[in-house]
This record gives structure tokens, sequence and C-alpha cells, in this order.
């Protein structure tokens, strides 16, 4: 087993939530039933049901899932976090043709006639039936996947 | 067997499987054939007619599980893996002999369950899935490579109640007061039952000497797992293998007075036979009956080997 530090409840949850409803507009509420958690020495921060314990006497690898590598000033949550989260999001997201999200995961950026509300920055990107997938990033009307690499040639099959 | 006999199709070395089961040319003979693909719901992200709907456009051959709603078999050379609907975690890939087993954990929410060898995570899904992922639920593996799989599988599907953990099973730190409700032994086996695979699934014959070794660990196993629940706490016993000597064998290696092997009784439309209480000379406990095996020419699935236990 790895020597992690245990995981700890994150003194402030409002470092992740203040973020996520400034510029998503997803409200603290949709976190009543979780906490956030974070090694001591380390900067990603992690999501979990409220009554998910440290099992005794274990050193967790994860625990929960993670919300993002980094909280702060440089906050990009994980497309795993927005698939199950951002669903209460109202701004700054975009729901991509099939096309534009075939095109996404093949790595391609998308040149995009409108934007979200903010400009240039993170959107949480949705399916054509809205359900959310992912971040993507947009800079100058063009749109770059975050989603991650592997779903690109994903395994399981 | 004379000249004259013909050699049964299918992998020969299951024969020694004949005093077991019922149609010895129909077990090997399908143990040959490629699995169908199923694919399930994950409830914590999709209701059961959006995720119809999206199996139906993707695949118009998918038939429901008759046994299971929420489940669609496809065709072998299907690859959900690949379809939008599996990267967002609304359907997951899950051989359909396992989830029954999943499911007899019995979860609930806010309960605290372990599951002790759980990569790559589909059994650890479905308990989550019980448990409407509220409370604690410890996915453990003992190999560090098979932790990516696992953490994968619980991210895609966004379950939130799992902390996932790397220690040898059989070496899971005690407590003075057991700290589960339910424990889920689904040990490493022989993987008999996984012939039909086409990725990753056993098809040659396993040295009787690496059996004598594996059965070893899941005696280990076992006893901790009934050391780790609470008193009146539920253990399901696992493995992908028909052999006795993994199996009732196993269970019977238990002191006496441990655990009861509980009667368990699969859903309409499951066919699974009872566990046995002989085999090669050796006597089993005698409530090892209460078990339950899944023969891949009865289902058209796996074949897996499942006792729900209840800790005295």
């Amino acid at each position: 087993m790895r020597n992690y530090d245990a995981f700890e409840p994150l003194a402030d949850p409002s470092e992740v939530t203040g973020p996520l409803t400034r510029w998503f507009g997803i409200p603290p509420e949709a976190f009543a039933e979780h906490r956030f958690w974070q090694r001591p020495s380390a900067k990603p921060v992690w999501v979990a049901h409220k009554d998910l314990v440290p099992p005794p006497g274990l050193r967790p690898e994860a625990f929960g899932i993670l919300v993002s590598r980094m909280k702060g000033r440089i906050f990009k949550p994980t497309s795993v976090f927005i698939q199950r989260f951002g669903g209460a999001a109202t701004r700054n997201t975009l729901r991509l043709t099939h096309e534009q999200l075939d095109a996404l995961l093949e790595r391609q950026t998308l040149a995009l006639e409108g934007h979200p509300e903010d400009g240039d920055g993170l959107v949480i990107l949705r399916d054509p039936d809205d359900h959310p997938i992912g971040m993507g990033l947009l800079r100058g009307g063009v749109l770059e996947s975050m989603l991650p690499k592997f779903w690109s040639h994903p395994g399981g099959g | 067997m004379s000249d004259t006999e013909p050699k049964p199709e299918g992998p020969a070395h299951l024969a020694r499987y004949a005093p077991i089961v019922d149609d010895l040319p129909a077990f090997l003979a399908c143990a040959a054939r490629p699995l169908p693909r199923v694919v399930i719901a994950n409830p914590l992200k999709t209701d059961l007619a959006s995720a119809e709907a999206r199996v139906r456009a993707r695949c118009p051959e998918a038939e429901p599980v008759p046994w299971r709603p929420g489940a669609w078999r496809l065709p072998p050379d299907a690859r959900p893996g690949r379809w939008p609907e599996f990267i967002m975690g609304l359907l997951h890939a899950q051989e359909e002999a396992t989830i029954w087993p999943g499911e007899l954990m019995g979860a609930q929410p806010g309960e605290r369950i372990l599951d002790l060898c759980a990569a790559p995570g589909g059994k650890t899904a479905l308990m989550a899935w019980g448990m409407a992922d509220q409370g604690t639920l410890v996915a453990n593996d003992r190999e560090y490579g098979r932790l990516a799989a696992l953490r994968r599988t619980l991210d895609r599907l966004g379950v939130t109640c799992a902390a996932v953990t790397q220690v040898d099973a059989s070496r899971m730190p005690i407590t003075d007061e057991p700290f589960y409700d339910r424990v889920l032994a689904d040990v490493p086996c022989t993987c008999e039952g996984t012939t039909r695979k086409q990725k990753g699934g056993r098809k040659a014959a396993t040295p009787e000497r690496f059996r004598d070794t594996i059965v070893q660990v899941q005696k280990a196993i076992l006893r901790r797992a009934v050391s780790l629940v609470k008193p009146g706490g539920t253990i399901v016993y696992a493995t992908c293998t028909y052999a006795p000597e993994e199996n009732e064998a196993v269970l019977s290696a238990l002191p006496e007075g441990l655990v009861a092997v509980e009667p368990v009784q699969p859903p309409a439309g499951l066919a699974v036979t009872p566990g046995i209480t002989e085999w090669a000379g050796e006597v089993f406990r005698p409530d090892a009956v209460n078990a339950a095996r899944l023969w891949p020419h009865h289902n058209d699935t796996g074949g897996f080997f499942v006792a729900k236990l209840r800790r005295l």
C-alpha cells in the first residue's frame, strides 16, 4: 500500500462551490447530500456522499469522485464530476449535435457561431439529449475538447 | 473413452464436470460459443425508458434480458464500450451471469459495505445502485494495476459513496467491533466459467497445482470476510468457476457454527442449480445445497457460483 495522507473534509467548501456557482450557476444546494474532501498535502479535491466515512485502518486511493485537480484560481472541474453534477448548471453550457460530439471525441476543434454567456472560458458540454458529458474550452469562437484523451479510443468495448 | 465414441465438442477440460452437469454435450458446446454482450442501465444517471431508447437507437438487434429489467443482450460483435452512452456512464457493460450474484448482496442505502476483490468494478456498481449511492462502500483490490479499471468504472458511473483501497483481501485490517453490514468475497479463481469471453476469458485448462494454490487464497479471503462483517450481517461468496474444490469445499472449510448458508431465490427466468453435497469422495456441509451454480447452456451466459452467508 502506498503511504498516502488520510483524506480530510475540506475546511471551506465555498472554495469549490464558489467557482461552480459563479461560472456555471450550479447552486451550493446541489451538494446538500455531499461533502468535499482533500488530502492535506495534495491539491486535488474530491466529492463524496455525506455518509461515506474513511474505512478503519485503510488509506484510500480514491474517495468519491474527483472534482478538480486543483482548487482556487485555476479551477477546472473533471469530466466525471460534470457528468454527475453538471446537470444543475444554468450558464456557460453548450448543447452539441451528434456530429459535433463525435468530432470533439476525435480531438478536433470546432468553430462556433454563437457562444455562451461569458464568452471565452470553460464550458460544460451536453449531448443532443442535454446530458452533461464533460468540459470544453472556448477561445475566440473555437471550441476545444477537454474530455479525457482515452475516451477517443475507449477500451472495455 | 473408446475409439468409437465421439469426442465432446468444446473445451475438453470442462468434461470433469460430467458428474454434476445435466447435459454435458450441451454444456461443452455452449462453453465454446462467444458470449452475448450485455449492457445495463445506470440508475444513478438515467431512467429505464431513456436507457432503452438509447440502446435501441444504437443497436436495433438488442433484446431485453428476460429476468432483469434495465439490461439488454447485444450480439457478440457489438462494441458498446465505444458508444457515447457508455462514455457518459448512462450504460455499463456487464457479464449477465454476474448481475444476480451482485444483487444478491441486498445492498441498502446508508449501509457500510466492503467489496474485497472489486476490480474491475461491475459488482461494486451493482451494490452502489442498491445503496442508491448513499453510505460507505469500500472497493478494494490487491493489484495496483487493476485499480485503474476499478476507478474508471466508478468514475464513469458517477458513484460518490465509494472509497477505493489497495490491500491484500486476506489481510484486510480487522477492528474490535466489525465495521461492515455486508461483505462481498468475489475471489480470484481458475475462471473456468469465462471460456466464452472474447477478451480476457480463460480458455485453456488450469494446472491442478494452480487450483490447489488458489483454493488456499480463497479460504483465507472468505475467513477474513466473515471476521469483517457484523454478527447477523451478509457475506456473499462468488467465483466464476464450476469447480466444487473452489466453491462448496471452500464454504465447508469455515469453522462450524460461524455462518449459515442461506437459501436464495433466483429471479423468474434465471435458471440455476443447487450446490452439491459431495465431490470426489469429499462430503460438504449440508447447507452448501443453498448455494447456486449458473451454467452457460441454461441461460446463455458465462458460468458462475454464488453463496449467500449470514454470520451467526
